[in-house]
């Protein structure tokens, strides 16, 4: 009766795996060389002005650790509404963790999956692993680009990101500033003495936002009191929370709080550690976006946060999607800045709560970007599209 | 000797982290020797840590680390939230508890089925288990209000802590269940042997264990107001510190009882932590001093341990010398005895 029971588990435990399961085993097929996509909006049922068009069917690998925190889901899901609605397949992998050696490895298995192109978080990467990426995607011929990428590299490492054919261009987003904003922000709400909260200084994007951070402290006369970059911090609302209580113990005088990343983890933890310990005084700064952050901007303790940069991806996918179907908007690589959505006031927050959780580009926008379907679009449009991206451009194109 | 016993045991509990505390309040008087506040910090971020360890304390005893639970309380955790938007405060604390059974209970089948005993095993569910909260977390607000937080204040957290700490005592000191633990973690033949079932401890074991993580997510859940889903191995952190704490209270465990010794180990832990903070050393180093201290604290009771054999064998053979010394004085010959 045991074993049965046991059977009867497993085998309940075995289903619940499954539906964890990403739909990329759909996506497993080897792209047909041509098919014929319907020109539909989202909704599927409008037709596309220009009708129907033979369109290249073609495949992207992506990087998907089924992260659903709210600074990478959004970035998923807007790259895999671009690949759909481009008549494209999406190829997900899953890294194994976070280090450069094992996006090298998740980028090894995409190219072995006959991908003709992949779009890479150039932030998990680090300019020590460029090289490779190089050599890997050349050797096996698949157009690659980075988003959450630098706007500048190394002189060689340019040279050879330039001298390869396949290299479809890079998104980056600036960091410095986003960071002196969130300093700025502290400092105009009265913040002289602050704790900072961010990821491992190894990393190309904090050393951008530590930058900024140390402008902004010599501009501004302010003061980074303690800094917390430990990862068993820094990973859940708990650590938050922790680090806070100890910020606190330690530097009681302390007066505000900047996040230069892993918000999304543990903003909850550290507002209810500033309740907890009745400090609402202490007023927070935060980049990269969180779910539910319009109740801390409400109560008046998150003055700024700053994220929604979800769309490198979709972007790329966009630049490979024209070449695949010989019909590239632009002559080389792309070097473009992906804008920050920067919200300070509770207004500014209550109006990026109304288009949280959808996409920046809906699908009817994004095929508007093939030069298969709209003759029109060309490169100057594009870079107009990407440089206008803002809360206030959202909410016009979605009402 | 009862009252030398309770002394050593004190001392045991207070030496440790007192040595930390009295370091750091030398090099930071004024965060360490002004009033309570440092101390209590210390203690509540000791309670997760001891609740988990406590948790894992009844699988490491038969021979298998679970580095499975942190997930499973991170799961939990995301459950809580789920429930406490559909049932209010109440339900959240009942139905998660319920989940934690339940769960636990699903874990422990799955384990037995497999019939493997290597933390290989627990890895793997640590996977299936951050997999399942990404899936139940999509989408979802994964924040409760400050009100339905009252578990983190004092003096809730602290009955948690106690209520915790006394359950996991009786299993182990006082139960059959602890008792049988034991026995099958000291030798699995001669408990077999004794009629001990080892699937029926190891299945009661791995689901205290999942109890455990209910209740700790319960805790942490309040103190954070909210959670993030793992994913991989995210969570493994969060067990490999309940792991330390363990390691210190079984060198601890000649003075002190196995409970206390988890929360002294956390609370050294975690006065090590904030010790560091005050002084603002590199935060991303502060693992590392940490497993460095655990390296020495286990060197130094190994050296001690050591110590203690020898002057116990030489003790032995000085008593077996001055017998046959004894017998050959009596005018037996050596061959004799």
């Amino acid at each position: 009766m045991k074993k049965v029971l046991s059977i009867v588990l497993a085998l309940a435990m075995l289903f619940a795996l499954t539906a964890c399961g990403k739909a990329g085993s759909d996506n497993s097929a080897p792209p047909e060389n041509s098919d014929a996509v319907a020109n539909t909006d989202a909704a599927g049922n409008n037709e596309v002005p220009g009708g129907e068009a033979e369109l290249k069917s073609f495949s992207i690998g992506y990087f998907d650790d089924g992260s659903t925190d709210g600074t990478t889901q959004p970035v998923i899901a807007q790259l895999k509404t671009a690949i759909e609605a481009l008549g494209g397949t999406g190829v997900p992998v899953a890294p194994a963790n976070s280090s450069p050696d094992a996006q090298v490895e998740a980028l090894e298995i995409l190219l072995t999956k006959d991908v003709d192109g992949v779009v890479l978080p150039y932030a998990l990467f680090g300019e020590a692993s460029l090289p490779v990426v190089v050599t890997k995607c050349q050797s096996a011929g698949v157009y690659f680009g980075f988003y959450w990428a630098e706007e500048e590299y190394a002189a060689e490492v340019e040279d050879m990101l330039n001298g390869c054919e396949y290299y479809v261009g890079r998104l980056f987003q600036d960091d410095k500033v986003a960071a002196y904003d969130g300093m700025k922000a502290l400092s105009d709400s009265g913040c002289k003495n602050v704790g900072f909260i961010g990821i491992p200084a190894v990393e190309v994007k904090e050393n951008s936002r530590d930058n900024g951070v140390t402008v902004a402290c010599s501009e501004l006369g302010m003061k980074v009191l303690v800094e917390q970059r430990d990862i068993g911090f820094t990973l859940s609302a708990e650590g938050g929370a922790a680090t806070v209580e100890q910020f606190l113990t330690a530097y009681p005088d302390m007066d505000g709080i900047i996040i230069c990343g892993m918000a999304q983890f543990v903003l909850p933890g550290v507002m209810q550690s500033l309740t907890t310990l009745n400090r609402n005084d202490i007023k927070v700064a935060c980049i990269d976006f969180c779910n539910d952050m319009d109740v801390y901007a409400k109560d008046g303790r998150l003055v700024y946060e700053c994220g929604g940069h979800n769309n490198g991806g979709a972007y790329l996918t966009i630049l490979m999607a024209n070449i695949f179907n010989g019909t590239p908007i632009h002559d080389g690589p792309v070097l473009l800045g992906e804008r920050y959505i920067q919200l300070y006031s509770v207004e500014d927050f209550e109006a990026y709560k109304t288009i949280q959780g959808k996409d920046s580009y809906n699908a009817e926008e994004i095929r508007q970007c093939l030069k298969a379907l709209n003759s029109d679009f060309s490169y100057e449009q594009f870079e107009k599209m990407v440089g206008s991206y803002s809360l206030e451009d959202i909410q016009q194109r979605h009402g | 000797m009862k009252a030398k016993k309770a002394g050593k045991a004190i001392v045991a509990a207070v030496l440790l982290p007192g040595i930390v505390y009295g370091f750091f309040s030398v090099l930071r008087p004024e965060v360490f020797l002004t009033g309570f506040s440092t101390l209590y910090v210390i203690m509540i971020q000791s309670i997760t840590t001891s609740i988990i360890a406590w948790g894992m304390n009844f699988s490491m005893c038969i021979g298998m680390i679970d580095f499975s639970i942190a997930a499973e309380m991170i799961l939990y955790e995301i459950l809580a939230t789920i429930f406490y938007g559909s049932f209010g405060f109440m339900g959240m604390l009942i139905l998660t508890v319920m989940s934690a059974f339940v769960i636990g209970l699903l874990k422990a089948f799955v384990k037995e089925l497999i019939g493997v005993r290597s933390m290989v095993i627990g890895i793997g569910l640590a996977y299936i288990l951050a997999s399942l909260g990404e899936m139940l977390s999509q989408g979802r607000s994964t924040i409760i209000d400050s009100s339905a937080t009252i578990l983190a204040v004092a003096p809730y957290n602290f009955i948690i802590l106690i209520c915790s700490g006394i359950i996991a005592w009786y299993l182990d000191a006082r139960s059959i269940f602890g008792s049988h633990a034991r026995a099958i973690g000291g030798g699995l033949a001669i408990s077999k042997s004794a009629g001990i079932s080892e699937q029926k401890i190891s299945v009661q074991a791995s689901l205290i264990g999942s109890l455990f993580a209910g209740v700790a997510a319960l805790f942490t859940l309040s103190r954070g107001s909210g959670v993030s889903a793992s994913h991989g191995l995210e969570s493994l952190s969060s067990a490999f510190t309940a792991l330390m704490c363990i390691f210190i209270a079984s060198s601890l465990a000649k003075y002190l009882n196995f409970v206390i010794g988890v929360f002294v180990g956390a609370v050294a832990m975690n006065a090590l932590s904030i010790g560091l903070v005050s002084i603002g050393f590199d935060s991303e180093l502060n693992g590392t001093v940490t497993s460095a201290f655990l390296l020495v604290l286990i060197i130094v009771s190994f050296l001690s341990d050591k110590k203690a054999a020898d002057k116990l064998r030489r003790e032995v053979a000085n008593a077996k010398f001055l017998k046959a010394k004894s017998a050959l004085a009596d005018g037996q010959t050596t061959q004799n005895l």
